[in-house]
């Protein structure tokens, strides 16, 4: 079941011209989420934490999305987690990401307390939003950023441990 | 000579400009860290929604205070008003006054005042231009709330409770925390972590 997180409901066939199903955003609870960050990996992976309510996080999309673009899915696993009411699972969250055009693969943190999974993810991390961890084929963060990206710095970083897999 | 002199000025400048220009500045994403729990927050005097400039000191209850960051247009911050409301009732009678901040630059003073008409809270709310409490005491989120005894000692940091959504409602971290004060007890959790929508700054 864990393993098959990284490629929930709908999968991707490519990024031509074929016209975009909407995304399909999936529930991931606390335990699951352990499972996503610690699994085995042959490529980086990168998390992004936001909310349709968070500003900044709003604001980066397009960045996020470009980045994806630019290095998933061969080079680099990118994976977002909404803190968003479960409410929104169908609504709101999906709406927010097709307006994006954000293909990469979509959670929603399925909680009733959220605190565990904050902690899971850095026990520093306050769980404000936007929040950002690239990590590496080992599962160490090589990479975090509290609030808006800069994204010539993610790329950097990024750009750091692809060379280090590519190199592998 | 002359040169290097004009040289060792020049990057001197440069220097002195770059301190001048970073001086205050704060990296984005930058919050100043909250107060350790226990330490002692001192009076602070904001202007509320009439724009009369209030005190801490001249709303704290006898028992204690209990501050909350709040917003206008954040879904988590309003999701949380009938419990703030209902908050604010049950501990006034326990000597507990609740009051009310708003820090986002976002929102300016007009927008408070609606918002409080709108919504009717029988706390006071206090517009903090220049977010200077909020980074005072650190806070990074709405809804936030910090609980101080009737020194202004900080007992309780963090969240309401567990959940946006009422119906999911589990753990009342900060009525715990009320109640274990109120009853001569120690605060068991002190730090819950705050969740909802960033604090706009300056």
């Amino acid at each position: 079941m864990l393993l098959s997180l990284a490629a929930p409901a709908q999968k991707q066939k490519g990024r031509a011209a074929k016209p975009r199903d909407p995304i399909v955003v999936s529930a991931i609870d606390t335990n699951e989420l352990k499972g996503l960050l610690t699994q085995q990996r042959e490529r980086p992976l990168l998390v992004n934490f936001w909310a349709t309510f968070c500003d900044p996080c709003r604001d980066e999309f397009p960045d996020l999305v470009k980045i994806d673009k630019d290095y998933g899915p061969h080079a680099l696993e990118f994976v977002t987690v909404s803190l968003d009411d479960m409410s929104d699972i169908k609504t709101e969250v999906p709406k927010f990401l097709d307006s994006m055009k954000a293909r990469m693969p979509a959670y929603l943190l399925n909680a009733n307390d959220p605190e565990p999974a904050i902690n899971l993810v850095d026990p520093r991390w306050q769980g404000d939003l936007p929040a950002t961890f690239l990590y590496n084929e080992k599962g160490e963060v090589v990479y975090k950023r509290i609030g808006r990206v800069n994204p010539v710095e993610l790329r950097e970083a990024i750009e750091k441990v692809v060379k280090k897999s590519d190199g592998q | 000579m002359k040169t290097r002199n004009l040289s060792i000025l020049m990057a001197s400048l440069f220097v002195i400009a770059g301190a001048i220009f970073t001086a205050g500045a704060r990296a984005e994403g930058e919050v100043p860290a909250p107060p350790a729990i226990g330490a002692t927050i001192e009076d602070f005097t904001l202007p509320d929604v009439d724009n009369k400039e209030r005190s801490l000191k001249s709303l704290a209850g006898k028992n204690g205070t209990v501050l909350i960051f709040i917003s206008v247009q954040c879904p988590v911050s309003n999701a949380y008003n009938e419990r703030m409301e209902k908050l604010a009732a049950d501990y006034k009678t326990k000597g507990v006054a609740v009051i009310g901040i708003n820090s986002n630059v976002a929102e300016d003073a007009a927008a408070v005042k609606a918002h409080a008409e709108q919504n009717k809270p029988s706390f006071p709310i206090l517009k903090d231009p220049a977010n200077k409490i909020a980074d005072k005491l650190g806070a990074t989120v709405t809804p936030e709330a910090y609980f101080l005894d009737a020194g202004n000692k900080l007992l309780y940091h963090g969240r309401i409770d567990n959940a946006r959504n009422a119906a999911q409602l589990e753990t009342s971290d900060l009525r715990n925390a009320l109640d274990a004060a109120l009853a001569g007890k120690a605060v068991e959790k002190t730090e819950a972590k705050a969740f909802g929508c960033s604090i706009k700054r300056a």
